[in-house]
């Protein structure tokens, strides 16, 4: 996404890339690899318990390993083509010279971090050998390939760093040399005077993400930053707490969800469902507009991964917009701001990561996103068609007459993927997380059986994409979660739960809520979002149910609010994202961004207040 | 966010109050979770003590220092001081510790402790010290014996043929009840309820406070008191932590630790009771079903343990051969 980020140093990289070009191919191989034996895992464990009760016993086990290990490739795989998200904004107010400084150390960061989690992974390993997991299997089998995949990424940051000319990378050294010398003199010659660990944790973290460093690798340096100062705490609970931040079942979800974008758009099935919309509203007023809403609800309720669905709709509408004389900054905002609103459809990353960390029902939570949800879309729809242009305006969509049948059929056969994912659920066939596993069978069958478009190359790019982006959330929530375990070590979450429980007790319920709407806008927009949950939302929602708010109402409250933030410019990633899929720049997106920001902020003002929309659908559903 | 500077100000500094980590991964639930009454009883032992102001116990539940697993491992290194849990986890470290999860093992939880005073702690002890540095300071009661919540009546293994249960994922508890007849489904313990209500699972193994805090009840209507399984709650210290204090200090810590432990056991035994009365008031059957039969077809599964592993072999005949 911000490629500036890491990769700016305007060196050219053809020569040193050759060198680990074999090393992308493998990591790429082993993370698509990992991810289709995991599928393969799931979809038989699945089959052995409904069809023949047969549990087995070690499926669990093994599905989420595979998942640490596919997640810890990809996550090298991403970082050697630069899709690691930083915070551009204040990198790009600095001077040019600073600039190319600040990127130089942020290189060498990302190495030391990744280095540093490759060493104590495989350190792990040796000391948890001998181990077993709940099913008896061997501890290791967990650390081990982490360690190796972080081990790749090493490399590819090596890479990166090497691409400078040997004075930048020494000025780099020097750099963190000198901060590393002043809090060694420091504490050696006068430690009453210097700031806590907890300090030089949150500075060490402003300063490293202000400057650029990829999201991930800010949030896990921070929780370094704290071990080393603090000096008591060893390495291997850093590398503890990452594999663990991942290490669940229910997580499964995002990197099966994933494929499922990916494939839909490999077998076609992406493009019919467009056409099918086009077809149906597209020469109404504001028609495109209405098409592109609708098409992020339904993509948003195929896949689980919002860029991917940004990515899909924005290819096809964006261009479309263009021809029909559109300002294409304001087509991008509204595909920005739809993807606010499909925030809390089903299936949604966000609202699993929320369940796994603040331990609600994540089939509640998804159940009780859809109606917040439905506002939202209401009211960009209900915009879209009131300052949208009549219909004589929008060139007609090409359908030919033997195409149609060809077109209900497909997107028939794509909304059938929606009804399977309710369905087979409520049916007993398979838990929430399962089901995500039989999507994306769903779309590798039906996309190879029905459409005839998914060859077997195109579906292997697909498993290849969706291992690197889950690999590149996935270490994201590992590393928040390493640093959400250093402040409980330090009871912050404690601290911080008394403070806004004893504010809302004198003023009311209602600040309680204004409050954390506030935190997770300004925390999503600077943390890209999942971070922001992860950190958040285990300390705010036994909060929220002590003062009475149902949880899973306040769940869907914190994931909107955070939608919000990282689409909110200037800091907001997603909108760098959607920009650079539409081919705009930022500035011309803000000022329509702001107006559909300040709609969706109204949507989420009433959802907030008025908790029968979020309560009623889980209500009836029995959650 | 302005919450957040305040504790992040304190200093590096080493306090002069010794400052013990304690863990569980049960909920902050003053009642019916163990970690937070032994907690609580922890406190007011420390507080009538000598030890008073000397030592601080800051209680982390709800696995909020991370899964049992990983905290069982910090506290062999000596990064979290302490933890309640039952004793099935440090199986997973020593596989000796597993004998304790044996399928009607135990007849009832006093009889447990006469059997532990009587020597049956001791090897198991010694063997998790020796192979992971881990101390058990004490031993409790888990809040109830495991037995089967199921959504169709359950009297005899028979009834329990091919139904779909949940177990813990550990291969002791899950095979003790494949031979008691169940399809034994390991499942998170997050995806249960979900999974129970769309009948994925026909039921699940647990204690009763656990199935009313988690409200499994809500769905699956009869409780078969088979009481396979009697596990004890261990109070976990880590060596590393123990040898920091002065021997004084540790020899007044580990009495209080144990006062606390022998405070808890009638709470378990009383909530135990309590939470029975509830799921019949929620409605759920409680059957008193065939338990010799079930135990009956467990046996096999204690004498092949032993033959695996002789170590077990002497604490399984003290076991056996206690009567309360
Ligand atoms: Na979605
Ligand atoms: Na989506």
């Amino acid at each position: 996404m911000s490629e500036a980020a890491i990769a700016s140093s305007g060196v050219d990289s053809g020569a040193r890339r050759r060198a680990t070009a074999a090393l992308l191919w493998a990591t790429d191989t082993v993370a698509a690899s990992l991810l289709a034996a995991d599928l393969a895992v799931v979809i038989y464990s699945v089959l052995a318990r409904s069809l023949f009760t047969a549990p087995v016993e070690w499926a669990d086990d093994v599905a989420r390993g595979l998942m640490v290990a596919s997640a810890f490739f990809g996550a090298a795989s991403a970082l050697a083509r630069g899709e690691n998200p930083g915070v551009v904004f204040f990198h790009s107010l600095l001077p040019e010279a600073w600039q190319d400084a600040v990127d130089d150390v942020g290189a060498a960061l990302v190495l030391v971090v990744a280095a540093y989690v490759a060493f104590h992974a495989i350190e792990l390993g040796w000391i948890t050998s001998g181990q077993t997991t709940g099913a008896g299997l061997p501890l290791q089998l967990t650390f081990y390939p982490m360690g190796l995949g972080a081990a790749c990424m090493t490399a590819f940051a090596a890479e990166i760093l090497l691409e400078r000319n040997w004075q930048r990378i020494l000025r780099a050294v020097i750099i963190l040399a000198a901060i590393s010398g002043v809090f060694l003199l420091g504490d050696t010659f006068v430690p009453d005077a210097m700031p806590s660990s907890g300090m030089l944790m949150l500075l060490g973290f402003v300063i490293t993400l202000a400057g650029g460093l990829p999201i991930g690798f800010a949030l896990a340096l921070a929780a370094l930053i704290f071990v080393w100062a603090e000096g008591s705490l060893p390495g291997v609970i850093f590398a503890q707490q990452m594999a663990r931040g991942i290490d669940n079942f229910v997580l499964l979800a995002i990197p099966f969800f994933i494929l499922v974008g990916y494939l839909m758009e490999a077998n076609g099935m992406s493009v019919r469902l467009i056409e099918l919309l086009q077809h149906l509203v597209g020469r109404m007023r504001g028609g495109l507009n209405v098409v592109m809403v609708s098409a992020m609800v339904l993509f948003s309720g195929i896949s689980g991964s919002k860029m991917a669905d940004v990515a899909a709709v924005g290819a096809v509408l964006i261009p479309a917009s263009r021809k029909s004389g559109q300002n294409p900054g304001s087509s991008v905002a509204l595909l920005a701001a739809s993807a606010v609103m499909a925030e809390t459809i089903p299936p949604c990353i966000n609202l699993i990561i929320l369940g796994f960390v603040a331990n609600l029902s994540i089939g509640g939570l998804f159940a009780a996103g859809l109606l917040p949800a439905a506002l939202m879309a209401a009211a960009l729809i209900a915009v879209s068609i009131f300052f949208g242009k009549p219909s004589s305006a929008v060139p007609p969509v090409l359908v030919e007459r033997a195409a149609m049948g060809r077109m209900w059929l497909g997107a028939g056969v794509s909304l059938g993927l929606i009804a399977m994912i309710f369905i087979g659920f409520k049916s007993g066939f398979a838990t929430a997380t399962e089901i995500s596993a039989f999507a994306s069978l769903y779309a590798i069958v039906v996309g190879s059986l029905m459409f005839r478009e998914l060859t077997p190359a195109a579906a292997w790019r697909s498993f290849v994409h969706a291992a690197a982006r889950s690999g590149l959330v996935l270490f994201i929530v590992a590393a928040a979660q390493s640093l959400a375990f250093v402040l409980t070590l330090q009871q912050v979450p404690h601290a911080m739960g008394e403070f806004m429980v004893g504010l809302s007790q004198q003023s009311g319920t209602w600040l309680f809520m204004l409050l954390s709407i506030l935190i997770l806008i300004v925390m999503g927009s600077v943390l890209e979002g999942a971070a922001a949950l992860i950190i958040f939302g285990p300390l705010l929602v036994p909060v929220a149910s002590k003062l009475g708010i149902a949880p899973l109402h306040y769940g869907v409250v914190l994931v909107i609010a955070m939608g919000i933030g990282l689409f909110a410019p200037p800091l907001g990633l997603g909108l760098y994202g959607a920009c650079l899929i539409g081919k705009v720049p930022v500035e011309q997106t803000v000022r329509p961004m702001l107006g559909y920001l300040g709609l969706l902020f109204v949507c989420l003002l009433i959802i907030a207040f008025v908790p029968a929309i979020s309560t009623l659908l889980p209500k009836l559903m029995g959650y | 966010a302005t919450g957040l500077a305040a504790p992040v100000l304190i200093g590096r500094a080493e306090a002069a109050v010794l400052k013990l980590k304690l863990s569980s991964s049960q909920a902050n639930d003053p009642k019916f979770a163990n970690g937070r009454v032994y907690y609580d009883n922890l406190v007011k032992q420390i507080a009538a003590s000598n030890l008073a102001g000397q030592i601080e116990v800051a209680f982390f539940p709800d696995n909020q220092l991370g899964q049992e697993i990983d905290v069982i491992n910090s506290v062999k290194l000596g990064v979290i001081d302490m933890m309640v849990s039952g004793s099935s986890i440090a199986a997973n470290l020593v596989p000796v510790v597993g004998t304790y999860d044996l399928g009607y093992l135990f007849s009832s939880f006093p009889q447990q402790t006469k059997a532990f005073d009587a020597g049956a702690a001791a090897p198991i002890e010694q063997a998790l010290l020796k192979g992971s540095n881990i101390r058990i300071i004490a031993w409790a009661y888990n809040f109830g014996s495991r037995s089967v919540l199921a959504r169709k009546a359950v009297n005899n293994p028979d009834d329990l043929a091919g139904l779909k249960i949940r177990t813990l994922p550990n291969p002791v508890i899950t095979e003790c009840l494949r031979l008691m007849g169940a399809a034994a489904t390991p499942m998170a313990f997050g995806e249960i309820y979900a999974a129970l209500q769309a009948g994925v699972l026909d039921g699940l193994e647990h204690d009763p406070p656990t199935i009313v805090a988690s409200k499994f009840f809500e769905t699956a209507k009869f409780y078969s008191l088979t009481q396979h399984n009697f596990s004890p709650l261990a109070i976990y210290c880590s060596e590393n932590t123990l040898n920091r204090m002065p021997t004084a200090t540790r020899e007044a810590f580990t009495d209080i630790t144990r006062k606390a432990a022998a405070d808890t056991r009638a709470h378990g035994l009383a909530v135990e009771k309590e939470a029975l009365v509830q799921l019949k008031d929620k409605g759920v059957t409680v059957i008193d079903c065939d338990r010799e039969a079930f135990r009956k077809r467990v046996l096999p599964q204690s004498d092949a343990f032993v033959k695996a592993r002789p170590e077990a072999k002497p604490v399984v005949d003290l076991i056996r051969a206690t009567s309360v």
